[in-house]
């Protein structure tokens, strides 16, 4: 499909951009926390992967993963390149708040993973939270006013917490990860 | 930096947390030559951070970023060499079937509201025949708003139908009126009228003549008595000359609009009046149909 798109098949790039560009709008405002910039950069994400198609991954799932992680590379290397940081409410730039039109297999996996997300210990959800937005372990030693090394003492325990509660083993990691044994 | 002082790094490297300097050592130990240990946990960290993505809430995209999005996909379809393999670029309406009318030679305003009725009998039997190929076929919800964005075939046939058929319910009842459209700033160009039902809840906006457009979309634009014009839905090719488009009722809820425009809605942005036409007290339907 983004092969197709690629080749300037345009029914193609509005499926995938139908599918997609909601959830890649979704991630680009958490980490920017405005529309506008936003905007650009899933444009920007949108017209890099069909720049990249022919090695991107075909099957959906994959394909969404993809966009995702692209979508936030692009819109961390926008906030970082602002001279100063701007923590403005998500809310900022919204004007059309009507729901979003959402398969309902996507609806449920992200209950699922706002539930387990939500069951980590505070302190360790918010160091998790701010860090896939894009924040580096010395912003948020500063913004919690905690010691570097526990920021990232936090992160690790939480993320090997959200390993086995989303149930990720990488595919090479045999018996490492299997039984949890990450101290956490 | 070893596998062991990578692993302890892992979670933050995935993360993109780490200063530039302790990123690019990470960077480094992993390009070395040789299995690693550390790259598992690398790994796992990556497919918690993917799976942290799908936990945003999805936001709505404005209109125009996907015009952004479909102007380029367009434009690398026009700079690759690929144009020329895959065949001439679709336009945004696809005309459905052409019938020229004789009436139309006769009378202006009564000889396109007949052809438009013809065209769209033309049309609904065109419709009954079955779909050339499995391409149309079903489409899950997201897939239905990709349609609408692109404009296939088959949508713009259905939808010229409809805008041929609503004419022609409004062309057969008693005390429909007409606001006629001309062409703005020019003496000669485009033509155009809404014809409006007697309670001004239903019509239909017919325009000629306009030019031809490789990509955006001819907007239909209404105004009340006071206050800014307002896009109401975009133009469909009811033939080579005509294209129209329904104005529901949600469009006509506060009433007959005042004021009445077509304007050509492109990537680049919206563009000036070409049609402009205000209601008049004394406008009437031109022909009764039977």
């Amino acid at each position: 499909m983004l092969r197709r798109a690629a080749h300037a098949d345009e029914r193609a790039a509005a499926t995938i951009y139908v599918r997609h560009a909601p959830r890649m709008l979704g991630v680009a405002r958490r980490v920017l926390g405005n529309v506008a910039d936003a905007e650009d950069v899933v444009h920007d994400a949108f017209m890099a992967a069909l720049a990249k198609a022919d090695e991107t991954p075909e099957e959906r799932w994959r394909l969404d993963a993809f966009l995702l992680v692209l979508t936030r590379m692009k819109a961390l290397d926008r906030y970082r390149n602002r001279v100063t940081r701007r923590e403005a409410p998500l809310e900022e730039g919204v004007a059309d708040t009507r729901p979003v039109l959402e398969n309902a297999q996507a609806r449920v996996l992200r209950g699922e993973l706002q539930e387990k997300l939500a069951s980590l210990p505070p302190e360790q959800a918010k160091v998790v939270d701010l860090a896939w937005r894009g924040h580096t372990e010395v912003e948020i030693a500063a913004e919690t006013g905690e010691a570097r090394g526990t920021v990232a003492s936090r992160l690790r325990l939480g993320v090997a917490r959200l390993k086995r509660l989303f149930g990720v083993v990488a595919e090479d990691a045999g018996a490492r990860s299997a039984a949890g044994g990450d101290g956490s | 930096m070893n596998c062991r002082e990578m692993e302890e790094r892992a979670e933050a490297y995935a993360f993109e947390m780490l200063e530039p300097e302790e990123r690019a050592a990470c960077a480094a130990h992993l390009a070395e030559p040789g299995a690693h240990a550390c790259q598992a946990a690398v790994d796992e960290a990556r497919a918690v951070l993917e799976l942290l993505l799908q936990t945003a809430e999805p936001a709505r995209p404005s209109d125009g970023l996907w015009r952004r999005v479909e102007a380029d996909v367009r434009r690398r379809g026009t700079e690759g060499a690929r144009a020329e393999t895959e065949g001439a670029l679709k336009t945004p309406v696809a005309p459905p079937a052409t019938r020229r009318s004789w009436v139309a030679r006769a009378a202006p305003w009564a000889g396109w509201l007949v052809a438009a009725v013809f065209a769209a009998w033309a049309l609904l039997n065109l419709l009954r025949a079955p779909p050339a190929s499995g391409e149309h076929g079903h489409h899950e919800d997201p897939g239905d708003h990709a349609a609408m964005l692109v404009a296939p075939k088959d949508a713009a046939a259905k939808a010229a139908a409809n805008v041929l058929s609503a004419l022609g319910a409004l062309v057969a009842e008693p005390g429909a009126r007409t606001i006629a459209l001309a062409p703005s700033g020019a003496p000669a160009g485009p033509s155009g009228a809404v014809v409006l039902d007697a309670s001004a809840h239903r019509g239909v906006l017919i325009a000629r003549g306009l030019p031809p457009i490789r990509t955006g979309a001819y907007n239909a634009y209404l105004a009340p008595a006071s206050g800014p014009a307002v896009p109401v839905g975009r133009l469909w090719q009811l033939d080579d000359e005509h294209l129209g488009v329904v104005l529901d009722a949600s469009a006509l809820a506060a009433g007959p609009p005042a004021r009445v425009s077509v304007r050509l809605y492109a990537p680049s942005g919206e563009g000036p009046a070409l049609l402009e036409g205000a209601a008049t007290p004394g406008d009437s339907l031109p022909v009764k149909k039977e």
